[in-house]
């Protein structure tokens, strides 16, 4: 019951909020260097261990750290390990710790690192990721048939040895990225209710930023780890604040409520010339595509994948849609690491070609525009995750398609309902508009999800070519990087050339910043992004 | 509300005078008849729409993107350079059917409900609100989640949820009506002289509540079309590209300040319906009981 | 008295059950499962699903699954399927933000309504009494959202005078007025907007109904005061449908605070159901579903209780 007393109190705060104008007191204290920076994020984890969601790993940037890690560029530093060679065999890696210390003082130890694998490897742990299972007994270790993973050694308290199943040559990039934990915070931890661990609402890392405090569905703060071995950040608190709707974004940040938000691409120009906010193009990591069901007979030959992509003018999408702020997207492989072959060439507009390849597949202009063939018009249905991106590129689409005689109706398809009977095996599409959100770097992972006839999106759309599997399994075999270079190259102009799926765009996500803070320069992703900031300046 | 005059036989004779007389004050009434004329208005262009519309709803021009009102988008175009005039027409079939049949689908519900609740009371009341405690707790997103998952993107099932979820403060209205007046003397008098339970809640009280049934429908009309919007902000509402008064303002809504039109016309569209609606209810309300009128 | 509170706290049993039955058959039988929220597809070969799913209780007969949640909600011990915290703690820390939100706006609704319902029914069919109507019918013309993004961009962006996301400044706690004051003005207006139309319609048409009737011009001729004749007579007969509406706004409010939620971003439990809803998280949603029950139930308590004080002539059965 609101008695009278507490009525006044709320009228007058809300007057006070009236006259108050914090918009005020908030830029005379801009004056000073700002002590954190508030950055605005669309979505917060839930979970902050074995977490597969997407705005975790930028969580995971900041707490945590890992033996190695990959740059933007897809090139090899090391991190918590300070020395990483591996046998001339290529089975075994010694990996020697450098000075580094966890957020509550204890230092790193190869015994950490040890527990830390094995934590990702046990049974009950709902994200392990599939490289793991390289490091020999892995497999049985996650099987539950051993009791330890005989693969990892403790040869002293700063060196282990790793031992793999094969030759893989991505220890670095996809085993050595793993963030390290501390055993004495995960101890006796029973791994069936891994969530209600004490460390699991409060984790402790070896990275650059303490998780300070955690207000679910609200803000994430983050505080400076000062031992942190490569040098203490500049900014000693970082807040994700999380803010669902754009349109608030922009009204903060012209505020200076906020130091840091994405922006839509109609914006970037806005703040060309604004005194207080720099707008800021970072190459995006979501690339958009859309595939066919290629168990149908409609879309068996290539030809008619071909035309489909020939059909997309995807520059005008990115004007259309982005303001001209992004790439054309052909390459399945982000185009800053040095598996990007950069003399791929993609489909290039032009509706005519896709004419005369749906002419050769034997589809004929109908009396109304559909091709069709044998009777049967050219008529499929498109469906596409919920969501304004993937609505407007859809609409896009279906104009480019019927243009050249394929007639699609396009249909949204909320996000639970897409993956349980759109996005999965055996599940009777059509057409299905997607993206991928590239967070892994290399792309080796990727590509055998997507393209290897054994990966989840494969089955899904039934795409089956041993040609393609045959290199993807060869670069696994490969340690020299020009010959994995040589393969990769291979890889890319046959998902062209087989155009299993039709990659459209890549736009660029347009981020608006407090100019009182400074960015090292040499971001080129989204991650990047995150990764930069424990290197942000005030001014 | 009828006043208590001192006679309950010509009480309770005044409904049947007012049925007869009612039209011809309405027709007199000349805010109602606006009123009339507009959603006549609205209605034909619903019925016509496809025909009227300049342009195809759906087909982008990617050269004209967030145009303002000039010729020939006269009320300029969205992000996608659809012309929003076009939009607008043929999405004032759907969001009118949305917000008249969900408001007959609740409006009736809702008097079968409070009705025998307020004049029987007792336990049939009971039972018949908690039955509509229960479905007012039910919040209208839930089904729309459940149902839009099901069923995929259909408007008709888009009327029967926001009519389902909509129907119970209609019936908590009229019951409170009823129960107000079945202690009133021309109710017991009806009684004494052997009116059935059914004549008298249809002959005698049901007249009397046509006020309170009246407003609640107009309120609904303009409350569905909303609710529509607010389902299509959460991306539940009338799926793209098929476009609904509610979706065109929901998708503008991030050009609130550079593309302006793209919101407020359908919003505009939405608010003359509303008022509409509205003089067309006031109207009927005189009608029926000409002494409110001065 | 005291045995027809008992029964219609009682009552909350049944009624909290059918609630939430009827939430938890739409939920499960809508395509899409927890288990593709809490695994991406890449990780599918490696998890072990089945085991996931026999850890949620997934693998029961549904009625199963219902029984033993609600038996561990009841007993507080629930746990989310996306955090595994209880549902009562996730559901406690955004219950006050709705709950002083809903407040707020009923206060501010009321408060502006009264006086323009007042006026219109005492001018009835006056330029006043238009000018009334067609400004409360904005609200329920114009969507929410559209009133909030106005909002922001008046006084947040050009303004800069009001913060346009949050309950409080970062690094804040507490809802202690002073603190989240500034936070809720906008979203407070943009929730009354809304239904102020509602409460301005049945106002104004109760006070018309009441005015008319024969035993205020009674009163009248016996001379009695204008103003006590309006305040003791009119008003009060007119109270009984604004009470009834006055009730029913809380759930309306209720299920509208999700949308003003999301655009404020402020931590309330509407954005927490539909979220989890959207995530097939069925225990928080059985929570969220049993608090709103309970919630609209005791509305509809208070106002069947206010009808009894305001009108001695309505009997209970």
């Amino acid at each position: 019951m609101l008695t009278r007393r507490a009525l006044l109190k709320i009228g007058a705060g809300l007057a006070a909020g009236v006259a108050g104008a914090p918009g005020r007191p908030r830029a005379a204290a801009a004056a000073q260097a700002p002590s954190q920076v508030v950055i605005a994020i669309w979505g917060l984890p839930v979970r902050m261990l074995g977490s597969n969601e997407a705005v975790f790993s930028y969580v995971n940037l900041m707490i945590n750290d890992s033996l190695t890690a990959v740059d933007g560029q897809g090139n090899v530093s090391g991190r918590l390990a300070a020395q990483y060679p591996a046998s001339p065999d290529g089975k075994t890696y010694l990996v020697t710790l450098r000075n580094a210390k966890f957020q509550d003082g204890t230092p790193v130890t190869a015994q950490d690192v040890k527990f830390s694998y094995e934590f990702y490897l046990h049974p009950k742990y709902p994200t392990t990721a599939p490289a793991f299972l390289e490091i020999a007994g892995g497999q049985e270790y996650k099987a539950g048939k051993a009791s330890a993973v005989t693969g990892i050694t403790v040869v002293n308290p700063r060196t282990v040895r790793f031992i793999l199943n094969r030759p893989y040559p991505f220890f670095y990039e996809q085993i050595g990225t793993a963030a390290i934990l501390p055993a004495h915070g995960l101890a006796n931890v029973d791994m069936a209710r891994l969530q209600e661990a004490p460390f699991a609402r409060r984790p402790i890392g070896a990275g650059p930023y303490r998780l300070a405090e955690w207000r679910e569905t609200e803000s994430l703060t983050f505080e400076a780890f000062h031992d942190y071995w490569a040098g203490a950040p500049n900014l000693p608190r970082v807040v994700f604040k999380l803010i669902p709707e754009d349109a608030t974004v922009l009204a903060e940040l012209h505020a200076g409520n906020i130091d840091a938000g994405r922006i839509l691409p109609e914006a970037y120009a806005q703040f060309q010339n604004d005194p207080r906010v720099t707008p800021l193009r970072v190459p995006g990591d979501t690339f958009y595509w859309f595939a066919p069901n290629l168990k149908l007979p409609i879309f068996q030959d290539v030809r008619v994948r071909q035309a489909m992509a020939y059909a997309i003018n995807r520059e005008e999408m990115l004007r259309a849609l982005y303001r001209g702020l992004g790439t054309v997207c052909q390459s399945p492989v982000h185009p800053s690491l040095w598996q990007f072959d950069k003399q791929l060439k993609g489909y290039t507009y032009d509706p005519a070609k896709a004419k005369q390849l749906l002419a050769q597949a034997g589809w004929t202009p109908g009396s109304d525009g559909t091709a069709q063939k044998g009777g049967q018009p050219f008529k499929a249905k498109y469906a596409f995750l919920a969501g304004k991106d993937y609505q407007d590129q859809a609409l896009l689409i279906q104009q480019y398609l019927r243009a050249v005689g394929i007639s699609i109706d396009v249909q949204a398809v909320e996000r639970g309902d897409f993956f349980s009977r759109y996005f999965t095996p055996g599940a009777p599409i059509e057409l299905v508009g997607i993206a991928w959100f590239n967070l892994i770097f290399p792309p080796q992972a990727e590509l055998e999800a997507n393209f290897m006839s054994t990966g989840s999106t494969s089955q899904i759309i039934g795409y089956s070519n041993p040609k393609m599997d045959q290199l993807l399994q060869q670069v696994v075999l490969t340690r020299d990087r020009a010959a994995q270079k040589a393969l990769y190259n291979q890889i890319q102009e046959l998902v062209i050339s087989d155009a299993p799926h039709i990659l459209t765009i890549r736009p660029d996500v347009i981020w608006g910043v407090n100019k009182n803070f400074v960015l090292p320069s040499g971001v080129t992703s989204l991650r990047d992004f995150f990764g930069s900031l424990p290197r942000w300046k005030a001014r | 509300m009828v006043s208590q005059l001192a006679s309950p036989a010509a009480e309770s004779r005044r409904p049947r005078a007012g049925r007869r007389g009612a039209r011809h004050r309405f027709v007199r009434n000349p805010r109602a008849i606006a009123g009339a004329a507009i959603m006549a208005l609205f209605f034909t262009v619903a019925l016509a729409a496809p025909r009227l519309a300049p342009f195809h709803p759906d087909v982008p021009h990617v050269l004209a993107i967030l145009h303002g009102p000039a010729w020939p988008y006269l009320l300029g175009t969205d992000n996608l350079g659809r012309d929003v005039l076009s939009r607008i027409i043929v999405a004032s079939r759907i969001s009118l059917a949305i917000g008249v049949l969900s408001m007959l689908v609740s409006v009736v519900i809702g008097v079968l409900v409070g009705a025998p609740a307020g004049y029987f009371g007792g336990p049939a009341d009971a039972v018949l609100m908690r039955l509509t405690d229960v479905v007012l707790a039910v919040p209208v997103f839930f089904l729309a989640v459940a149902f839009l998952a099901l069923f995929g993107p259909s408007v008709p099932g888009l009327i029967l949820i926001i009519g389902l979820t909509a129907w119970p403060p209609t019936a908590r209205l009229v019951r409170a009506e009823f129960l107000s007046l079945r202690g009133r003397d021309f109710v017991a008098a009806a009684r004494a002289t052997g009116a059935s339970s059914s004549r008298i809640i249809t002959h005698h009280l049901l007249p009397n509540v046509v006020p309170v049934i009246v407003i609640s429908a107009t309120l609904r009309v303009g409350l569905a079309i909303l609710t529509e919007a607010g389902l299509s902000f959460l991306g539940l509402g009338v799926q793209p590209p098929q476009p609904s008064w509610g979706n065109i303002i929901a998708d503008g809504r991030e050009y609130l300040a550079t593309a302006w039109w793209v919101s407020l016309f359908p919003g505009l569209c939405v608010f003359l319906a509303v008022m509409a609606f509205n003089l067309v209810g006031d109207g009927l309300r005189d009608a029926f009981d000409p002494r409110l009128q001065i | 008295m005291s045995a027809y509170l008992v029964r219609r706290v009682l009552i909350l049993i049944p009624l909290v059950f059918g609630v939430t039955a009827i939430t938890f058959a739409l939920l499960v039988l809508a395509p899409g499962n927890p288990v593709d929220f809490l695994v991406s597809p890449e990780e599918r070969g490696v998890t072990d699903v089945a085991q996931l799913r026999h850890e949620l209780g997934l693998d029961r007969p549904l009625p199963v699954q219902y029984a033993s949640m609600m038996a561990e909600l009841v007993t507080g011990r629930l746990r989310s399927f996306s955090d595994r915290r209880p549902t009562i703690q996730r559901v406690a820390e955004a219950l006050p933000t709705t709950l002083i939100l809903t407040a707020t706006s009923l206060a501010l609704t009321i408060a502006l309504a009264s006086p323009i319902a007042v006026v219109s029914a005492l001018r009835p069919y006056s330029g006043v009494d238009h000018a009334a109507t067609l400004f409360s019918l904005l609200g329920i013309s114009l969507p929410t959202f559209w009133f909030a993004l106005v909002l922001i961009f008046v006084f947040t962006e050009e303004l800069g005078v009001l913060p346009a996301s949050g309950l409080r400044p970062v690094g804040a706690s507490g809802y202690s007025p002073a603190v989240i004051g500034p936070y809720l003005v906008m979203p407070t207006i943009v929730q009354a907007l809304s239904i102020l139309p509602v409460l301005v319609r049945y106002a104004r048409s109760s006070l018309l109904d009441a005015l008319d009737q024969d035993f205020v011009r009674v009163a009248r001729s016996k001379g009695l005061a204008e103003q006590a004749v309006f305040l003791h007579h009119v008003v009060r007969n007119s109270l009984t449908p604004v009470l009834t509406i006055t009730a029913l706004l809380l759930p309306f409010l209720l299920s509208g605070s999700v949308v003003v939620e999301t655009i404020f971003a402020l931590p309330g439990i509407g954005r927490l159901a539909v979220n989890a809803a959207l995530a097939r998280d069925y225990p928080t949603v059985l929570t969220t579903t049993t608090v709103a029950g309970v919630l609209v139930a005791l509305s509809n308590l208070g106002a069947d209780l206010g009808y009894f004080y305001l009108d001695p002539r309505i009997r209970h059965g």
